[in-house]
């Protein structure tokens, strides 16, 4: 009876632990500083820091098993739930915050914008001439880094190629994060730089790691070891990726969740367009080093406004680069551990190869163009490219999502690519355009793709005509580029009404046009009561019509002006 | 009347050509900063959010220590280059002639091994010549079910003759283990007889070897063995001395034997550890004789042949392993059971044949007939890493006399298995097995063969 007893107030005493805890954890978020001074902000937001190899485990293993014991997404899964973006307003765009902000798509970047990139008014980087104190240095596999201080103070982590694909790494970091930048993300400047290795001189409290992970002093003799590693060019200089450190930086950008101690931070991150479209960039560009750990999060002050700044870092495992060599064969189609793809594989006793395969044993296993890395577009299916770690946020890319993206995408024409890639100064002109005609024809692999999985209009206008009628114009993106030809693409729309409690009522039937403009009489409505003009293409002859429908919802917002739009939705 | 009519014709003729109407184009801002739900974004709503995922994931967080544990690791591993080190060390240990691996008990076992190493002493010593070798080795493991353990240490030197390429190699080798099965002898040996024996071995071996071209090569070799055999000191099962009747099973006290053996062998696989295309050959014959009184006198013959075949791509192997051995006494004499030709068992070793359903050392007898087929794929391969899934059969079968071999006689095992790589060395190869005495797993760090 005792022990009953005993046990009994044991009990209760874990289960009142229990509930304190839980107490303690919901409680706890709430407490973080809302309209804090910058050096308060600052102290509050947690700096948080990863590595690859923890990433490797939580997203290959843990993730794996953690997935069945999160009621959340076990509900999403069976009922194969969709999730509308966030952060995106009223005209299915993604308004500017610490995560992206409009360049590209606001206003079509000059070809010298796009070949500065983030160095725009800041530049010009480290001056070559030197001297440069070097304050760190590092060693991995046969790739190697130097932290230098330049004349002015300014800091900057250079990177270099490895011996046997000069140009490769640098080149990829150096287009990669312009494209990154005119997309609309933050990113630090980087800087192609070409040196003479005198010009570094190691500070006396110098040390680096060594290729055995051993911490070192950094002497002249051990930089020269480690310059040996890379490779040389004419008179003896040294090709580098020079990026500008950033200050300010407190740990990196979840891509699940939120972080709490950021009081703007309040949309999960699962649900940002601005990273779920990450997917379908880093297709474009090979990208498959997105992770958690190429961010940095940095509290910056912007028109008086304290805020933290979402940066991407580190492009140099972009393109057909994988950094210290080309990327693996498998890269980009499989994760680094894919177990869904290993499961596959099992049953089937590999009776039929696999693409990636295919692939590779057609190029007799040879990276064709050192410079270049491993990079094509044969067998690339811009659904089914994956980074090299599974993240939740790149699952919940929606078509309506993936569209934006493509859109954006698309903004960059053949000469813009060209411009940035020629930034790249490759030695041999028929690697830059080689890799131009590369992301040329991926990007139209990408767009024509995710354009014919909605209905691909854009830049929508609302023009009120005489005699109360109203006229729509579009532009179909699909022929824009050239994905479909105008004489066969037909559009129909029909309007609905909905009242103020959201329920529909079809107002008009389908009414089909043959042109990217019709005009429609809308009826008088109610106050509060709104149209939604629903609209679908339809490209060749056989096509069917797109689907998910595009909505236009038409409004006043006031009852003495004339109706405006409200809304934009692509779907999902 | 007739003016409004026209002029609402004029309309209706305008309406399908609506853009030579006045127009008014009404404009947004399609970058405004405002949020479509805007309510998403407020932190009242971001703490319920948190709440209730919380609450769905409180299932979860029970794992969650085990998370920031290994994860807390992995990050120090990496920050501290703690790989990088363990490699440095790796190939410092290589470099001066250490290798370290693990040592599986006979009867594989998951989690079950133990350290083994190797030294090749002219590298510790860094004696820079090429014509003599020499290296060590040992290792432990405890054995399966922990029934004790099993030791081995050696040594082996090499020096290259003058003529032509021809070698001379000496051997010495000690084992013991506390445990090891015995089930009887023959085909019909029943698991129910399952005991188990102690065998304490010194071996020692002087080689010529003559090379006959890059992949072909003859050995002749002099033998000494040493064998003490005990009672195997497993719990709940039988001591073979007390088990068996003694006289029933040759040399069941164990004895000396001196022997010499040819050897002609020819090896043309592309690796090794991970043979893709290419056979390994080889063809033995032995002769044994008693030196302490004991009355072995007996002729091995023994050929074994391995082949791999791409089937038209190398991830996709089928291998074949074909093995037949044949002891003969001579004048009456005798051969020892632990000597005799061995089936059962997931490990390659010198011991028992593969026959991966059935025990290690399930069936002795004078001769073994033994065919494996393993149909190996490919299901991962990530840069360095890579692993195969393997489809495996065996069938095999003890025989007194060649005679007596009989095709339903032999004995079956199926089963599957994986392979995982690292640069094309097998890291781990596990299999499970079915036969008709139920299923059997096996752990090693070599390819089956």
């Amino acid at each position: 009876m005792n022990k009953r007893k005993k046990f009994k107030r044991y009990l209760s005493g874990a289960l009142s632990a229990l509930v304190l805890l839980t107490f303690v954890v919901l409680i706890g978020p709430s407490r973080s500083g809302f309209g804090a001074m910058p050096e308060e902000f600052d102290r509050n937001i947690k700096n948080k820091e990863t590595s690859f190899y923890r990433e490797f485990f939580d997203r290959i293993f843990y993730d794996q098993v953690a997935q069945f014991f999160r009621l959340d997404r076990v509900k999403d899964k069976v009922s194969l739930k969709k999730h509308e973006a966030l952060d995106i307003n009223p005209f299915d765009e993604v308004p500017d915050s610490g995560f992206f902000v409009n360049r590209n798509a606001r206003k079509h970047l000059s070809p010298s914008e796009l070949k500065e990139g983030p160095a725009n008014m800041k530049g010009p980087g480290p001056d070559s001439k030197g001297p440069w104190k070097v304050l760190k240095g590092e060693v991995a596999g046969v790739s190697a880094g130097l932290l230098i201080e330049d004349q002015k103070g300014d800091r900057y982590f250079l990177k270099f190629d490895p011996k046997d694909n000069p140009e490769m790494a640098t080149s990829a970091e150096i287009i990669s994060h312009k494209f990154f930048y005119a997309l609309g993300y933050h990113v630090p400047e980087y800087y192609l730089v070409r040196f003479n290795p005198e010009i570094l001189k190691p500070d006396p409290k110098a040390t680096y790691y060594n290729k055995d992970g051993f911490k070192e002093p950094l002497t002249q003799e051990a930089l020269g070891e480690i310059l040996d590693r890379v490779p040389k060019f004419k008179e003896g200089l040294v090709r580098a990726s020079a990026g500008k450190m950033l200050t300010g930086v407190k740990g990196y950008t979840n891509f699940d969740g939120r972080q709490k101690t950021d009081p703007d931070d309040l949309i999960p991150h699962e649900d940002r367009r601005s990273l779920r479209a990450l997917q379908v960039f880093g297709s474009w560009l090979n990208h498959y080093d997105l992770r958690e750990g190429n961010t940095l999060n940095v509290v910056e002050t912007e028109n008086g406004k304290v805020l933290v700044k979402h940066y991407l870092i580190n492009f140099g495992a972009t393109l057909g680069s994988a950094s210290s060599h080309p990327k693996v064969p498998a890269a980009g189609y499989e994760h680094i551990v894919d177990w869904f793809a290993v499961g596959k594989t099992v049953p089937t006793l590999k009776v039929v190869e696999k693409p990636w395969e295919k692939k590779w044993d057609a190029l007799n296993r040879q990276v064709a163009y050192p410079s270049l890395g491993y990079f094509d577009n044969s067998q690339f299916n811009p659904n089914e490219w994956k980074t090299q770690l599974p993240y939740e946020v790149f699952n919940r890319l929606t078509r309506g999502d993936a569209f934006w993206a493509a859109k954006l995408l698309m903004s960059f024409t053949d000469e813009d690519i060209r411009s940035i890639v020629e930034s790249a100064e490759f030695s041999d002109p028929e690697n830059a355009k080689l890799l131009s005609e590369i992301l040329i024809a991926r990007r139209d692999i990408i767009g024509r793709y995710w354009f014919s999985h909605v209905t691909p209009l854009d830049q929508i206008r609302l023009s009120e005509v005489e005699g109360g009628k109203y006229q729509i114009q579009f532009v179909d993106l699909a022929v824009q580029h050239g994905f479909a030809k105008p004489e066969e693409s037909r559009y129909r729309y029909r309007l609905v009404a909905i009242d103020p409690k959201g329920h529909h009522r079809q107002l008009k039937g389908w009414q089909e046009v043959d042109t990217p403009t019709f005009s429609f009489e809308l009826p008088s409505l109610d106050s509060g009561n709104k149209v939604a003009l629903n609209i679908q293409a339809k490209h060749g002859g056989n096509g069917v019509w797109s689907d998910p429908q595009l909505k236009v919802v038409l409004a006043k917002t006031t009852q003495d002006t004339p109706n405006n739009i409200i809304e934009i939705d692509h779907g999902i | 009347m007739v003016l409004s009519a026209v002029f609402f014709l004029f309309l209706a003729l305008f309406a399908d050509a609506s853009s030579l109407l006045a127009e008014k184009e009404i404009s947004y801002d399609p970058y405004i900063s405002i949020l479509k739900y805007p309510e998403a974004n407020q932190p009242k709503t971001a703490e319920k959010r948190n709440r209730n995922q919380f609450l769905a994931r409180i299932l979860e967080q029970p794992l969650r220590p085990i998370e920031y544990g290994v994860g807390k690791t992995a990050q120090w591993v990496e920050e501290k280059h703690m790989d990088q080190k363990t490699i440095w060390l790796v190939d410092e240990l290589s470099l001066h002639g250490i290798h370290p691996s693990l040592k599986f008990p006979t009867d594989g076992s998951f989690g079950t091994f133990g350290p083994e190493a190797m030294v090749e002493l002219d590298k510790l010593f860094k004696i820079q010549q090429p014509y003599v070798s020499a290296d060590v080795f040992g290792g432990w493991t405890p054995n399966k079910d922990f029934a004790g353990s099993s030791v081995e240490l050696g040594g082996h030197y090499e020096v290259q003759l003058p003529l032509g390429h021809m070698y001379h190699e000496g051997n010495v080798h000690y084992s013991r283990s506390s445990a090891e099965r015995f089930y009887g002898i023959g085909q019909d040996s029943s698991p129910g007889n399952l005991s188990t024996y102690q065998p304490e071995e010194l071996a020692l071996e002087s080689k010529l070897g003559f090379p006959l071209g890059q992949t072909v090569e003859s050995t002749a070799s002099f033998i000494f063995q040493r064998m003490n055999i005990g009672n195997g000191n497993r719990e709940r099962v039988g001591k073979i001395k007390e088990h068996f009747p003694i006289a029933g099973i040759p040399g069941i006290n164990g004895g000396d034997l001196i022997g010499l053996v040819a050897g002609l062998g020819h090896d043309n696989r592309d690796r090794e550890s991970d043979p893709k295309h290419g056979g390994y050959e080889s063809l033995g014959f032995s002769y044994f004789h008693g030196v302490d009184g004991k009355d072995f006198h007996y002729l091995k013959v023994s050929g074994e042949v391995s082949h791999y075949f791409p089937i038209a791509s190398d991830r996709r192997i089928f291998a074949v392993r074909l093995v037949a051995e044949k002891n003969q006494e001579l004048g009456g004499g005798q051969i020892p059971f632990y000597n005799l030709s061995r089936l059962g068992g997931s490990g390659r070793s010198d011991g028992s044949g593969l026959l991966r359903s059935y025990n290690y050392n399930r069936f002795f007898e004078e001769g073994l007939a033994l065919a494996n087929f393993e149909y190996r794929y490919n299901i991962y391969e990530y840069g360095d890493f890579a692993a195969d899934v393997v489809a495996l059969f065996d069938a095999g079968e003890v025989f007194e006399e060649i005679g007596r071999f009989g095709f339903d006689e032999l004995r079956l095992s199926y089963g599957g298995g994986l392979n995982i790589k690292f640069r094309r060395r097998t890291l781990l190869s596990v299999t499970i097995a079915h036969g008709d005495e139920g299923w059997q797993t096996g752990a090693q760090t070599k390819v089956s063969f």
